[in-house]
């Protein structure tokens, strides 16, 4: 069975409709980011607490704000989870030897008595550990980010002794900020850092004309883009595990650009004589299609199963990774490749798309 | 490897039933009965601990449990790196021993930096009772031990206890020793219908009538077998080690030993309300005490007994490697406090006494309220043993060899200056506050970790299921082989969580169930290959051969990259999604080998055979 018998789609020439889009889905992102304030972070980067109790009857959220008011409580969040026998509170602590759950406690057993509860998660997390999370999170997307444009250039142009090298020197300063954490104490730092690592990789991606590397980043900066906009239209909150839900995105948007520029690295030597590149382009993404098409249905398939069955805990990891899945199939056609022309058009005047020989 | 297909079968075959048997504790655990479970706990905890061990393991979101960072609070005062590091070794001692208090399988107490103690508690879900580990200041109480031959007097009191009220926990011809594995789990349902596995130490709320009914019943269903029961006299004191039982102990010791695996059922027992009672007012002692110390024991509470157990440091290795918990027959009421302890150091033993010079001791100072009232114990108790406990465990129990008089007090024997520190930090512990806050706590509840299992497995079932449909209706034969390659898959990386004792959470379930649907990937690029090559008018040997050739590099790379951000999760997440990084890279690394290695073979197989011209792919 075939889905497109020898598929001959014109995706290139849509290249300009596919960067507005592109560009409106990110605006809309931004500006709803904006609307709110930024993203809205889980307990896991603000500090605070979280709690889950499941009644034995359906409860109303205002009657428990306002158990909640009379318990002393001052910034609280309730909301329903799941289902109404589900009450998600969410708490800034004041400090962190207020026993804020004894208090909410002995308010719910004296407004709803009949109403018989269990705690079924209760999380904490100091402002310290908070601040020490949100750099961590950054760090990783950081950091893979940094290892992927490595391996791509290893893998698709750069001398094999560079890549080593600049390997090596990427696994050393993942290790020294890991283990000597006291070096990020402060946010600025966290910032300095970062900036001063994308600095690098800039040069380096200018210098060795890494256009496929840099076209492989900007396309997972898009979804990772994207999806937080989504997450904030739908004001869901972005915790430890949609960061890592948003790498996973990274690896699977990633695996489906690099299967695509491996075909164009293959097509190149033997059209190039004949062809123009986007022409060229154009074909491999013909060419493996349908293995898109069936690889990003068993994937979405799988997640859509999660989403419906997995139950409340790992919906938003599994909102995360749908919505990822999505623009990650879509980037790889309509901005990694369109990347790819631009940076070789702008930069790369008069020299190869691929210097190294196919392995 | 290997390029004769006959070894690439043998060798295929080989990590199969190497997969089943890391498998199989695991699944045998999953189908044990939860009642069974617990019988077994008690009857043959070191068989269950072993299964456990080899099964995968669940972490504290599947099963239920508390996870804590706790941190040394200086918030009020600031501190010297090295009174720093003794504090939160003080704290490590007062966790550990509450931790050992509450008799939680597989603790984890591990100090992370020089500010925090990391604490995993599985099945622990009371967040006060988190708030008391760190909160409640030690408690540390000097109590005089009974002798060893008072104790025993006792262990027949609540021998005669259990069997007037037929308190057995387990079915008696298990506890006598005498009965089949078999016969026990027959029973194990209608026997005791209330979950003692374990958690709580308060948990026996129910009154004990309830107890005694479902015994009587149980005698009932017996019938013959039940009266037969009740000729086992000494149900309790046969789970101790008895002196005739040939193990050598020291004499002049006081405490018993109770082999390691018979703990939970001792445990059990002395939880049991009768049998705390009877041990309270048991009046096994009086001559001795109170005829030596009438007219000083006049003003004292009455004289009532408890047991406490050893530090799980002290445990008794006997010569056949067996190992035994020491536990102790205890005057309840305390002879002093830690308050009265003003400090307590580690140091070698000065002077030209062979017995302490140059040897390991603890010096101990008294605060000058307490060096009176210790001079007066010390006289009274002379050739007694004075039980150290903290938080209610025996740390130690030192002989008083004489009068100490002046508050300075030194405890000698001991083995090494790091057992020394140890028992100086304990002493320390009680004396000196380890100001701790929870800087970080995540507890939920077993029954949404029981909730998250069913509904992770069962959402993997039917994406499982889907993708098989999937790839069988679009690549037919193709789409069957890459079928069994993927439940090959699923059963190696389960067998690899199992066998390299790594730990499932509920996102590794999500990694496992995303592994499913990428996991296809591989074949899906191969077949997508091999059916361009057929196309251009290859044969289908060579058209087989040049798809998975061409197709291997793309699938290497996707692969690594994918690898290089589970690398990176694994090594900046936190302990649920470190699991979904471990699984998300063994599902990476075991595709590879069942997708690409078992998948050609099956190919190679059946292409060899005479005849075979083409193949529905």
């Amino acid at each position: 069975m075939e889905i497109i018998k020898n598929p001959n789609f014109e995706f290139i020439a849509l290249r300009n409709k596919a960067f507005k889009i592109s560009l409106t889905l990110i605006l809309i992102g931004v500006f709803s980011l904006i609307l709110h304030g930024g993203p809205r972070w889980g307990i896991d980067f603000t500090g605070g607490a979280a709690i889950t109790f499941k009644f034995d009857q359906e409860i109303k959220a205002e009657d428990a704000r306002e158990a909640l008011q009379s318990a002393g409580m001052e910034s609280y969040e309730v909301t329903h989870f799941g289902d109404r026998r589900h009450l998600l509170v969410r708490l800034k602590l004041v400090h962190s030897k207020q026993d804020y759950l004894g208090a909410i406690q002995s308010r719910f057993d004296s407004i709803f008595p009949e109403n018989k509860y269990i705690i079924e998660q209760n999380d904490l997390v100091g402002p310290k550990i908070g601040t020490e999370l949100r750099e961590k999170a950054l760090l990783a997307l950081l950091f893979s980010m940094i290892g992927i444009i490595i391996y791509i250039s290893i893998r698709f142009e750069a001398e094999s002794f560079l890549g080593v090298l600049v390997t090596l020197i990427f696994g050393l300063l993942v290790l020294t900020v890991s283990t000597t954490r006291a070096v990020l104490s402060s946010d600025l730092l966290t910032v300095l850092l970062i900036l001063f690592s994308l600095a690098v990789v800039g040069y380096i991606c200018l210098k060795f004309d890494f256009k496929y590397a840099v076209s492989a980043i900007v396309a997972l900066l898009h979804d990772v883009l994207i999806t937080i906009g989504i997450f904030s239209l739908l004001d869901k909150e972005i915790n430890l595990s949609i960061v890592a839900a948003l790498l996973t995105i990274v690896g699977y948007s990633l695996n489906d650009t690099i299967v695509l520029f491996d075909r164009i690295r293959e097509e190149y030597p033997k059209e190039r004589k004949r062809l123009p590149l986007d022409r060229i382009i154009n074909k491999s993404i013909n060419n493996v299609l349908s293995r898109t098409i069936i690889t990003s249905l068993t994937t979405m398939m799988v997640i859509l199963t999660l989403l419906v069955f997995g139950g409340e805990v790992i919906r938003p990891f599994a909102l995360a990774i749908f919505i990822g899945i999505i623009v990650g199939t879509y980037s790889s056609i309509y901005v990694a490749s369109p990347a790819l022309i631009f940076w070789h058009e702008r930069f790369g005047a008069g020299a190869e798309l691929t210097r190294k020989a196919p392995a | 490897m290997f390029q004769n297909i006959k070894f690439k079968i043998i060798f295929i075959l080989v990590i199969f039933l190497g997969s089943l048997y890391y498998l199989w504790p695991t699944y045998y655990l999953s189908r044990l009965p939860a009642e069974d479970k617990r019988l077994m706990s008690l009857s043959d905890p070191q068989g269950l601990r072993d299964l456990e061990e080899r099964s995968i393991k669940l972490g504290l979101d599947l099963q239920g449990g508390m996870h804590l960072v706790l941190e040394l609070d200086q918030s009020e005062i600031s501190m010297a790196a090295d009174e720093q590091e003794d504090a939160i070794d003080r704290a490590l001692e007062i966790i550990r021993t509450r931790v050992d208090q509450f008799g939680v399988s597989e603790p984890l107490i591990q100090k992370a930096g020089d500010e925090r103690i990391i604490v995993e508690l599985a099945g622990v879900v009371d967040t006060a009772r988190a708030r008391a580990l760190v909160e409640q200041s030690a408690y540390l109480e000097f109590q005089l031990v009974k002798f060893q031959n008072e104790f025993q007097e006792v262990l027949a009191l609540v021998d005669e206890v259990i069997v007037e009220n037929e308190l057995y926990l387990l079915p008696q011809e298990e506890e006598a020793g005498e009965a089949p594995a078999q016969a026990e789990q027959e029973r194990g349902e209608e026997f005791d219908p209330m979950d003692l596995f374990g958690k709580e130490d308060e948990q026996r709320t129910e009154p004990d009538s309830i107890e005694s009914e479902e015994e009587s019943s149980l005698d009932e269903l017996l019938g013959s077998e039940g009266a037969l029961a009740g000729e086992t006299k000494k149900p309790f004191s046969q789970l101790f080690y008895q002196q005739s039982q040939g193990l050598q102990t020291d004499r002049r010791e006081n405490y018993l030993l109770v082999p390691m695996d018979r703990e939970p059922l001792v445990k059990e027992y002395l939880n049991l309300p009768e049998v705390r009672e009877v041990i309270k007012l048991a009046e096994v002692n009086n001559q001795v005490d109170y005829l030596r110390y009438r007219s000083l024991d006049e003003e004292d509470e009455p004289d009532t007994l408890e047991v406490l157990w050893g530090d799980s440091k002290d445990n008794y290795v006997g010569p056949d490697g067996a190992v035994y918990k020491l536990i102790y027959l205890l005057k309840k009421h305390a002879e002093m406090t830690g308050e009265f302890l003003a400090d307590a150091n580690a140091t070698l033993g000065s002077g030209y006494d062979p017995k302490t010079a140059n040897k390991p001791l603890v010096m101990m100072q008294l605060i000058s309220e307490g060096a009176d009232s210790f001079a007066t114990i010390s006289e009274r108790y002379i050739q007694r043993d004075l039980a150290i406990v903290l938080d209610n465990i025996v740390k130690t129990a030192p002989r008083i060899m004489s009068r100490i008089p002046g508050g300075r007090a030194q405890i000698e024997g001991q083995p090494t200056m790091e057992s020394a520190r140890d028992l100086s930090i304990v002493l320390r512990a009680g004396a000196l506050p380890a100001p701790l806050t929870i800087a970080e706590s995540r507890t939920i509840g077993p029954s949404l970790g029981a909730d998250s299992i069913q509904k992770g497995s069962q959402a993997a079932m039917i994406g499982l299921a889907l993708v098989l449909i999937v790839m069988l209706v679009y690549y037919k034969f193709g789409g069957l082989v890459a079928n069994v390659a993927l439940i090959f898959d699923l059963i190696i990386i389960l067998a690899v969580l199992a066998g390299f004792n790594a730990t499932l959470t509920l996102p590794g379930i999500a990694g496992l169930i995303l592994t499913i649907g990428m996991a296809v990937d591989a074949n899906v690029l191969i077949f997508e290959r091999i059916r361009e090559e057929l196309r251009s008018g290859k044969t289908l040997r060579a058209a087989i051969d040049a798809g998975y050739d061409k197709a291997f590099s793309t699938i290497l790379d996707a692969n690594i990259t994918t690898f290089i951000t589970a690398v990176v999760l694994f090594q900046f997440g936190t302990g649920p999604i470190k699991g979904f990084a471990v699984t998300l890279s063994i599902g990476l690394a075991t595709s590879m080998f069942t997708a690409i290695y078992v998948t050609r073979v099956v190919f190679d197989l059946w292409t060899l055979r005479k005849g075979v011209k083409s193949i529905a792919l």
